[in-house]
């Protein structure tokens, strides 16, 4: 074969290549905005099931709830979705291990022990628990960060791995003990439900004191999403290729982490979503995060508002959110590895 | 001829407090040379290749490209500079041949850019220069270990770097692709790049090597003109077990029992 000839027979397949995952991207991206908008008419009101849209038009109250509550809830369960798959493909990204997930790294544990320590001491005032979740969130990270400075065994991405556990404990052992120290028939069962999360008393103004910290979070983590093809190779090679893998793998973890405790602060704890959206992502883009970035954060927002829909519409009660994605997520999570293509030996 | 590399006084230990690996070496690489390191097992070589890297630091002494210290570099220039092949790299997501050896680009963009076509068509070449072009859209995890050997190659071909810096290169390759792999070596330094390489096997060294170093103990015992330090009481010396060097057809071969 000749160099010419077998160098064109390369170059289609890549122009086939970034247009089908374009194609693709578009695809979900429709979705994404017909699930968001269908979302709108669902509900309780006036009956449960759609929303007619000659209602919307002529009844006051209908309106008041669509945009009043609706909307802030269902663009709040967006970014909860998005922040959270964006956030583990992150993680997974750079630690180099798809069973990580945003919640690594003592953040989860962290944003929980805040949050029951507001609802036990300061009453639970729903500003005073969120800012309290997020500050004790960004607090853990920023814990297990200098424990694993201070480690003295295995590389940077082993230190931090040990140092989250460290962390995560230390913060659950809290938990323990707060549940403990709770009153068991109003603050338990609150530091309960919040655990479970739920997106049933999210506001404007909640939507809007978590959108700043969300928004920059996922643009800065869209635009560096080639870097972290990079940051998962090992640190002599992503040094080799001319990258500063400390430097860089600290601001994506820190913008990951923002994000997470700013979703987390107002809609409690809601797992699986970080672990299994990167995975559906990878399996439809490939493992390129170029594109398996922006798949992503389309089906993780696609899977928060369907996810929160469920949750307020199903049952006359709200569903707590983290039960149906932790039983959704645990679905996909046995669905994917057993149509896997094929068998990885390497670890 | 000029230095492209050279260590001065280098002391190096991992850890403090611990046995250093190296102790006072003092090395040139000259511009355009190919120069293969020899040595027993854990005698420091790959351990030199990564501080030609800037990746180690030494407790002392300094590593210099082109005269300056690595450190006076930015680290994309030193990424142009260098490329490293290593022994062995694990790969934790099934990037195509192709997403994989596209990272080589990375020095020559800024830390938003994402590669272009250009950089697409470059990648492309490396491949195709491995002989790995009919599995450019495989996935890494599923290549055997000859193949992943040849796509690290072709990264730090994309990488179009001035001096190829390559850990026990062939340890995975079956003859052809070692074959493969010395004209490729031999081509690239017609066009001006500077190899060094660490080698287990002389007779890739012999194919190859236009300088060589042995090394024991942390230190260099021989260093020199291929053919001036490739000899039998060296290479006894360094690897502590009688060798013997005869040629077949114009070749040198190490021979022994």
């Amino acid at each position: 074969m000749s160099r010419s000839t077998s160098a064109a027979s390369v170059r289609p397949a890549l122009g086939w290549r970034a247009a089908s995952a374009r194609r693709k991207l578009a695809l979900i991206a429709a979705l994404l905005m017909v699930v968001v908008a269908l979302s709108l008419f669902v509900g309780r009101y006036p009956s449960p099931g759609f929303m007619s849209l000659d209602r919307l038009a002529t009844d006051d109250l209908a309106q008041r709830l669509v945009f009043d509550l609706r909307l802030p809830r269902i663009l709040t369960a967006l970014a909860l979705g998005m922040s959270l798959a964006a956030a583990g493909a992150v993680f997974q990204q750079i630690f180099a291990n798809p069973l990580v997930d945003p919640g690594f790294l003592g953040v989860s544990q962290g944003a929980a022990f805040g949050a029951s320590l507001a609802i036990i001491f300061f009453g639970s005032v729903a500003w005073i628990v969120q800012a309290s979740a997020a500050i004790f969130a960004v607090a853990a990270l920023a814990l297990t960060y200098l424990l694993a400075q201070r480690a003295r065994f295995g590389g940077s991405v082993i230190r931090l791995v040990l140092a989250g556990i460290a962390v995560s404990a230390f913060f659950s052992a809290g938990v323990g003990g707060l549940k403990y120290l709770a009153d068991p028939m109003t603050q338990l069962q609150e530091i309960t439900f919040w655990l479970l999360g739920g997106l049933q008393s999210i506001t404007w103004m909640q939507f809007w004191s978590i959108a700043p910290a969300v928004s920059i979070s996922l643009f800065v983590i869209y635009r560096m999403r080639w870097r972290l093809n990079l940051l998962s190779l090992d640190d002599a090679t992503a040094f080799s290729l001319g990258a500063t893998p400390a430097r860089e793998r600290a601001l994506l973890l820190g913008v990951s982490v923002a994000a997470t405790a700013a979703v987390v602060s107002v809609c409690g704890m809601v797992g699986w979503l970080g672990l299994i959206v990167p995975h559906i992502a990878r399996r439809i883009f490939g493992a390129d995060a170029r594109y398996s970035v922006p798949g992503a954060l389309l089906i993780g927002g696609v899977f928060g508002v369907l996810c929160d829909d469920i949750a307020r519409t199903l049952f006359a009660g709200e569903i707590p959110i983290g039960i149906l994605t932790s039983l959704i997520g645990a679905v996909f999570f046995i669905l994917i590895f057993m149509t896997y293509g094929h068998v990885n030996e390497q670890r | 001829m000029t230095a492209i590399l050279a260590f001065e006084e280098l002391t190096f230990g991992y850890g403090s407090g611990t046995r250093a690996v190296l102790d006072g070496l003092s090395l040139d690489i000259e511009c355009g040379s190919v120069t293969a390191i020899l040595g027993p097992n854990g005698v420091g070589k790959s351990t030199l290749l990564h501080l030609a890297l800037g990746w180690l630091r030494a407790r002392s002494g300094r590593v210099l490209l082109d005269g300056q210290p690595l450190g006076s570099y930015p680290r994309r220039r030193l990424g142009q500079s260098m490329a490293l092949v290593p022994q062995v790299e694990q790969t934790p997501f099934d990037y195509t041949v192709l997403d994989y050896v596209l990272l080589a680009r990375a020095p020559y963009l800024a830390p938003l850019e994402m590669p272009g076509a250009e950089d697409e068509r470059i990648a492309e070449e490396a491949i195709e220069e491995v002989g790995l072009a009919p599995l450019c859209h495989r996935s890494i995890t599923t290549l055997s270990g000859g193949e992943r050997q040849n796509a690290l190659l072709a990264r730090a071909l994309a990488q179009q770097p001035r001096l190829l810096l390559m850990d026990e290169p062939t340890t995975h390759l079956d003859l052809a692709h070692k074959v493969r792999l010395v004209h490729l070596v031999r081509d690239r330094v017609a066009r001006g790049m500077t190899v060094l390489l660490t080698t287990h096997e002389p007779d890739v060294a012999a194919a190859i090597a236009t300088h060589m170093v042995l090394m024991r103990d942390g230190q260099v015992c021989a260093s020199g003109a291929f053919a001036d330090v490739f000899t039998s009481d060296n290479l006894s010396a360094v690897y502590g077990v009688p060798v013997k060097i005869a040629e077949v057809d114009g070749r040198q071969v190490v021979l022994w029992t």
